[in-house]
C-alpha cells in the first residue's frame, strides 16, 4: 500500500528554508521581549519582600512590647493556673494569697485589665505598691499579682499600640 | 538587550530537529503550503512563550508532534474563510514538488481521522502505541482507524492509477 518510494518521497519533504528565517527572527523578538520582563519582576518581587519585613517587624515590635514572665520564665502561653502561696525566687516581697507571681516588662504604655477580681502592680525594682484595681496603664517593668475568689476565673488583658494579648486565669482554689 | 548566542544556537538546534518533521505533518493534513509554514511557525512561538518542561527527548518530540496536529485540527475548522489553493493546481512544479505533490495528494483524499494516523504511524514511523498517545485516542482506536485508512488509500491509489 504505502510502499518505500512513496515514504521516501515523503520524507524527502523539507521545510523551506524561508520559514527558518521567519521563526528565527521572531525567536530574537520573542526573547528580547522576555528578558523585559525580569526587571520588572524583581522590583514586584523586592516590594513583596520589604512589605513582608515591615509585617514581621511590627508582629515582631508586637511580641516584644511588652513580655510577661512567670515565676521568672518568659511565658508565651495563653493561660495561668493560679495557686496559693507560690513563692518567686527572686521576688520574696512578692508572696501574697490567692495569687501566682507575674511580672510584665512592657516596653510600651500597655493597659492591663482583668475581668474579674483584681490586680495589684509592685514596681519591679522597689516592691512598691503602684497600683490595684482591675485596669491600668503602665510603662516599664511591673509585678502582677492577681485576687480571685474562690472558683472564679478570670482574663488578664495586656494592650498597647503594637499588640493585644490575653491571658486566661484559671483558678485552682 | 542583547540576546543570549547560546539560546539562540539551543532554540537553532531544536528547530533542525524537528522543523522538517513538523512541516510534513502539516502538509500532509492541510495541503497547503502556506498553511503548513505557518503552522510550523506558530508552534516554535508557542514553545519560546510557553517554555514547556519535558521529561525526556520523547516527550520533547511528542510535544511538537501533538501541538502541531492539534494546530492542524484547529486550521481546518477554520479553512472556509482561506482562499484555498490545492498543490494539484499548482503549475510549473520542479521535480521535488511533483513528488510531494504525488504522495500529499493522496492523502489529501483521506478523511482526517484516518490521514492523521496513517502519517503518523505508516510514515513517520510512530508505533501504535505511540500514535494512540500523540492523539490522545485508544490503542484499538488507532488499529481501527489504520485498517480502515489503509483500505480507502488502497482504492484512492488504485484509482489514480487508473486513471
Amino acid at each position: 500500500m504505502i510502499d518505500e518510494n512513496l515514504k521516501n518521497q515523503y520524507k524527502s519533504i523539507k521545510a523551506p528554508e524561508s520559514l527558518k528565517a521567519r521563526v528565527m527572527a521572531d525567536c530574537e523578538n520573542a526573547q528580547v521581549q522576555k528578558s523585559k520582563k525580569p526587571a520588572y519582576k524583581y522590583i514586584q518581587v523586592i516590594a513583596a519582600c520589604l512589605v513582608a519585613c515591615l509585617c514581621i517587624g511590627f508582629v515582631g515590635m508586637g511580641m516584644v512590647s511588652s513580655t510577661v514572665y512567670l515565676n521568672g520564665e518568659i511565658y508565651m502561653g495563653e493561660e495561668i493556673a493560679l495557686e496559693q502561696n507560690v513563692p518567686s525566687p527572686a521576688m520574696q516581697r512578692a508572696i501574697v494569697n490567692g495569687g501566682q507571681v507575674i511580672e510584665i516588662d512592657a516596653k510600651l504604655e500597655t493597659k492591663i485589665s482583668i475581668s474579674a477580681g483584681e490586680f495589684t502592680l509592685l514596681d519591679s525594682e522597689t516592691g512598691e505598691m503602684i497600683y490595684s484595681g482591675n485596669e491600668y496603664s503602665v510603662k516599664g517593668k511591673v509585678i502582677v499579682q492577681v485576687s480571685l475568689k474562690d472558683g472564679e476565673n478570670a482574663e488578664l488583658q495586656l494592650q498597647n499600640i503594637l499588640s493585644s494579648r490575653t491571658i486566661s486565669l484559671e483558678n485552682s482554689n | 538587550m542583547s540576546f543570549p548566542p547560546e539560546k539562540l544556537a539551543e532554540f537553532e538546534f531544536l528547530y533542525g530537529l524537528y522543523a522538517d518533521k513538523l512541516y510534513r505533518i502539516a502538509l500532509s493534513n492541510l495541503q497547503h503550503r502556506e498553511d503548513a509554514s505557518d503552522i510550523v511557525h506558530d508552534v516554535f512561538i508557542k514553545y519560546l512563550n510557553t517554555a514547556p518542561v519535558f521529561k525526556d527527548a520523547k516527550h520533547q518530540e511528542g510535544w511538537f508532534v501533538t501541538v502541531t496536529v492539534n494546530a492542524c485540527r484547529d486550521l481546518l475548522k477554520k479553512k472556509a474563510h482561506r482562499n484555498y489553493t490545492p498543490i494539484e493546481e499548482v503549475h510549473n512544479l520542479k521535480a521535488e514538488e511533483k513528488e510531494e505533490r504525488d504522495i500529499v495528494s493522496f492523502l489529501s483524499q483521506l478523511p482526517e481521522k484516518y490521514r492523521e494516523v496513517i502519517v503518523l504511524h505508516y510514515l513517520e514511523d510512530y508505533s501504535v502505541t505511540e500514535t494512540a498517545k500523540l492523539l490522545k485516542i485508544s490503542q484499538s482506536a488507532v488499529k481501527m482507524r489504520l485498517s480502515r485508512g489503509r483500505e480507502l488509500l488502497k482504492n484512492i491509489m488504485k484509482g489514480n492509477s487508473n486513471d
